[in-house]
């Protein structure tokens, strides 16, 4: 043997001569001292590192720091430091913070190792470890929600996958608690020949997937703050009532109260039927007569059978009120979501 | 009911969801029918067997993670005077579980002006009369505690009550897709039943606002409501939820609030107000030091309003890395699995890497191909056999699992193998000291063995000064 150092000091010397030739060649600007470890990791991984390491990361610790890469388990103070930052009845918009996150998932792996070629290693595999939450970036609501199971997922590959930029929204209203569960969708475009005001978006997503950008996470953090993550930057937003809550309502005109006409898909057909109201002696105000209501409909449109309470729904439905965001028209990026529509 | 979600944006509506088994006690009966054939034995058929199944739900009250939505929202104050109040429940054959007689739904709602009647709550014996008690079927002698409602005067009762037709009228199950909306995993299906009622809230005349109670009711076994005699008292519901909102003339609906939701890119202030972040875009926070002493430090979140990436501030008094990094730590530690998997990776990563660099210095020391030649020029037969690679493979995995396993790291005290060392020497030397003791009686002794004895017997007497110490703890761990 002419081997003069170990295997293992031969390994050391190979992680750190990548690394000390990475810091080198990156920015001399002067670090915070506490800062210093973080500075160090993303250096690594400004030059190609990741090569060094041969065997995959898990797929869980993709998935997890995909997951706290979408802010999952992050509290709430670290988002909003200040109350002041989302007043009452207010919605703003922001991009996430990749230097943070970074920072984020640095603490995070460094979790793993105990001596110093564990903490070489960490450094060199952070880009892959960036590709891996990247990759798993768009399954994390699926797993959330119980569409598929980590084990279901395909080993990540090792091929780049381009890194989305997550953009969102933390809305503080009445309208997160009294509404629970409202519709949200973003559109990669806001120019109204591409998304009409009143369009339908399964037929618009059916046209041109491309125009919807996906969600990355909705979730109620607390029953009045809503926090929603796009992957990408939406340039139009819609958000709707809940479809499961859809008011139950009538018209109101000259003449009373009038419900519409309507057929087996929804669309208004013939003239509003008026509400009939109970009437007698001791009566309460304003008590609509249901049954009557239903021989009313059956009257001006007879259907097979008797109007069931499916049927009469139809006719009280209100169409849900979809509230669209967009931003000002011009090339400029950043998100001034300052212009609305109804 | 199709397995197919609806396309977004649309809405499926049946008139109900039944139930494969409605709520209640069933007695199972099963028998064994016995058929004799020719030439045997008759035997007698095994006595039928019982089993009681109870089909149980709510039935007292109704929790609130059974309610999706309720509209109008709780203690909500707007324009609803044209909207129907109605409940969505997430459970869709909620409705059809207790059905009466006839399938009429169990549950209808009631909207309740002021004036027109209260809550009252206490226990079901108590409050509702024996005929009602005794016709609720699987009760036996339960008396669980109900809020009920109690409306003032019969006719106002008869008014507001919707008849047979009416109750399964206002029941109907509505299917929507709930890909777009942060229903959290609990309810996924996208299915709800929805209980109408039968009231427009409207503005009582010449008032600005109106509160109403709008009141879930159960009607389960409640033939007796439509059937009051006249000059009786009107029968009390039992109440399974209720809640409070405020009719006004104009505002508090959905479009309203969401037309006056005030909109900026994250680190606005609120309208009008002083500026929050400085120019790198962080937060003065309040910090206490080590010697509690309150100093001001910054800190800059992962949520930007503005786009481009800038890196992290790096004044010293500026906490978004350190925050950033210990948050990850702490998440992290917290996650058992995820350190599991994660020093695994690591362990697997370095035996890989350390494989390699053994087989490269191997590759090295051996030289390619030539040195196996020459060897076997020499006359080593068996060598000759051996190809390079079996060679190479053979010796490092013994090299590899030579080096051996490392310490569990979140297991074993580092300290813990310099403790086992020493452990195992003092039990050397134990059995040293038992040899010594039985070494006279043995007649036969090489000159080898008796230096060998000398130099035990050094160690024997030195074992034996530490005897006279306090007994430590041994290696009989």
């Amino acid at each position: 043997m002419t081997m003069s150092r170990s295997a293992g000091a031969l390994l050391l010397a190979g992680r750190l001569e990548t690394l000390l030739r990475v810091s080198a060649a990156g920015s001399s600007a002067p670090m915070h001292p506490n800062a210093r470890a973080t500075s160090a990791i993303v250096a690594a991984d400004a030059g190609d590192a990741g090569a060094a390491t041969s065997t995959p990361l898990p797929d869980y610790v993709g998935h997890a720091l995909a997951r706290w890469r979408l802010l999952h388990d992050v509290p709430f103070r670290y988002l909003v430091p200040d109350a002041r930052l989302l007043p009452m009845e207010s919605i703003r918009f922001f991009t996430l913070d990749g230097a943070w996150l970074d920072a984020l998932a640095a603490g995070a792996l460094a979790m793993g190792g105990a001596g110093t070629r564990d903490m070489a290693r960490s450094r060199v595999m952070f880009s892959a470890a960036r590709q891996a939450a990247d990759a798993h970036q768009r399954s994390v609501r699926d797993v959330a929600r119980g569409r598929i199971t980590l084990d279901g997922l395909a080993r990540t590959t090792g091929s780049r996958v381009a890194a989305d930029v997550v953009s969102g929204f933390i809305l503080r209203s009445g309208l997160v608690s009294g509404w629970p569960g409202m519709q949200l969708r973003a559109w990669a475009s806001d120019d109204p020949a591409q998304v009409p005001p009143q369009a339908d978006p399964a037929v618009l997503e059916a046209a041109d997937p491309a125009l919807v950008v996906p969600i990355l996470r909705l979730e109620r953090l607390s029953p009045s703050v809503l926090l929603a993550l796009f992957a990408g930057v939406p340039r139009l937003l819609w958000i709707e009532e809940p479809h499961h809550g859809v008011q139950y309502g009538v018209q109101v005109a000259a003449g009373g109260p009038t419900v519409a006409l309507r057929n087996e898909a929804g669309q208004d057909v013939g003239p509003q039927i008026p509400v009939p109201m109970r009437a007698g002696p001791g009566s309460v105000p304003s008590v609509v007569n249901v049954s009557q209501l239903a021989h009313a409909l059956d009257t001006a449109r007879p259907l097979a059978a008797p109007r069931g309470s499916a049927a009469l729904a139809l006719s009280l439905l209100q169409a849900p009120a979809r509230q669209r965001f967009s931003t000002t028209a011009g090339p400029a990026p950043a998100p001034t979501h300052r212009s609305r529509a109804t | 009911m199709s397995n197919t979600p609806p396309n977004v944006g649309a809405i499926r509506l049946h008139d109900a969801a039944l139930p494969a088994l409605p709520g209640g006690l069933y007695r199972l009966t099963s028998t064994v029918e016995v058929t004799r054939i020719a030439g045997n034995a008759p035997l007698g058929a095994p006595p039928p067997r019982e089993t009681h199944i109870r089909v149980a739900g709510p039935r007292w009250a109704l929790d609130d993670s059974e309610i999706a939505t309720r509209h109008p929202p709780e203690n909500a104050r707007g324009a609803f005077w044209d909207r129907l109040p109605h409940v969505s429940l997430g459970r869709r054959t909620l409705p059809w579980e207790r059905p009466l007689a006839d399938g009429t739904p169990w549950l209808a709602m009631l909207v309740v002006a002021p004036g027109e009647g209260d809550l009252a709550s206490g226990t079901l014996r108590g409050l509702l009369p024996p005929a009602v008690v005794s016709a609720l079927p699987d009760l036996g002698t339960d008396d669980p505690t109900v809020r009920v409602l109690k409306i003032h005067t019969l006719a106002a009762f008869q008014a507001l009550l919707p008849s047979r037709a009416d109750v399964r009228l206002l029941a109907h199950v509505r299917e929507v897709n709930v890909a777009d909306t942060a229903l959290a995993g609990s309810d996924d299906d996208g299915s709800f039943a929805v209980v109408t009622a039968n009231r427009l809230p409207i503005l009582a005349p010449g008032t600005q606002t109106t509160a109403y109670l709008a009141c879930l009711v159960s009607l389960e076994s409640r033939d007796d409501v439509w059937t009051v005699p006249a000059g009786a008292a009107p029968p009390p519901l039992i109440v399974l939820a209720s809640w409070n909102f405020t009719v006004s003339a104009t505002g508090g609906t959905f479009e309203e609030l969401a037309r006056q939701l005030d909109i900026a890119p994250f680190g606005a202030p609120a309208a009008g107000g002083a500026p929050l972040l400085d120019a790198a875009g962080t937060v003065a926070v309040d910090r206490v030091g080590r010697t509690g002493e309150r100093t001001g430090a910054h800190y800059r979140g992962p949520l930007l309003g503005t786009r481009g990436d800038q890196p992290l501030p790096s004044a010293p008094d500026d906490l978004s890395a350190p925050a950033a990094v210990e948050l990850g730590r702490l998440l992290g530690a917290a996650d058992g699995r995820f350190l599991r998997e994660l020093v695994a990776w690591h362990r697997a990563d370095e035996a890989a890497a350390r494989a390699e660099t053994v087989r490269a210095s191997l590759d090295e020391s051996l030289g390619n191909g030539a040195g196996r030649e020459r060897r076997s020029a020499r006359g080593g037969a068996p060598a000759a056999r051996l190809s390079n690679a079996a060679v190479h493979d053979a010796l490092s995995t013994q090299l590899v699992q030579g080096a051996g396993p490392r310490a569990e790291l979140w297991q074993v005290h580092p300290a813990a193998q310099t403790l086992a060392d020493r452990a195992a020497r003092r039990k050397q030397s134990a059995v040293k000291k038992r040899v010594t003791k039985k070494g006279p009686t043995k007649k036969s002794t090489t000159k080898k063995s008796a230096t060998k004895r000398g130099a035990t017997r050094r160690i024997a007497k030195k074992s034996a000064a530490k005897a006279k110490r306090p007994r430590q703890p041994r290696e009989d761990r």
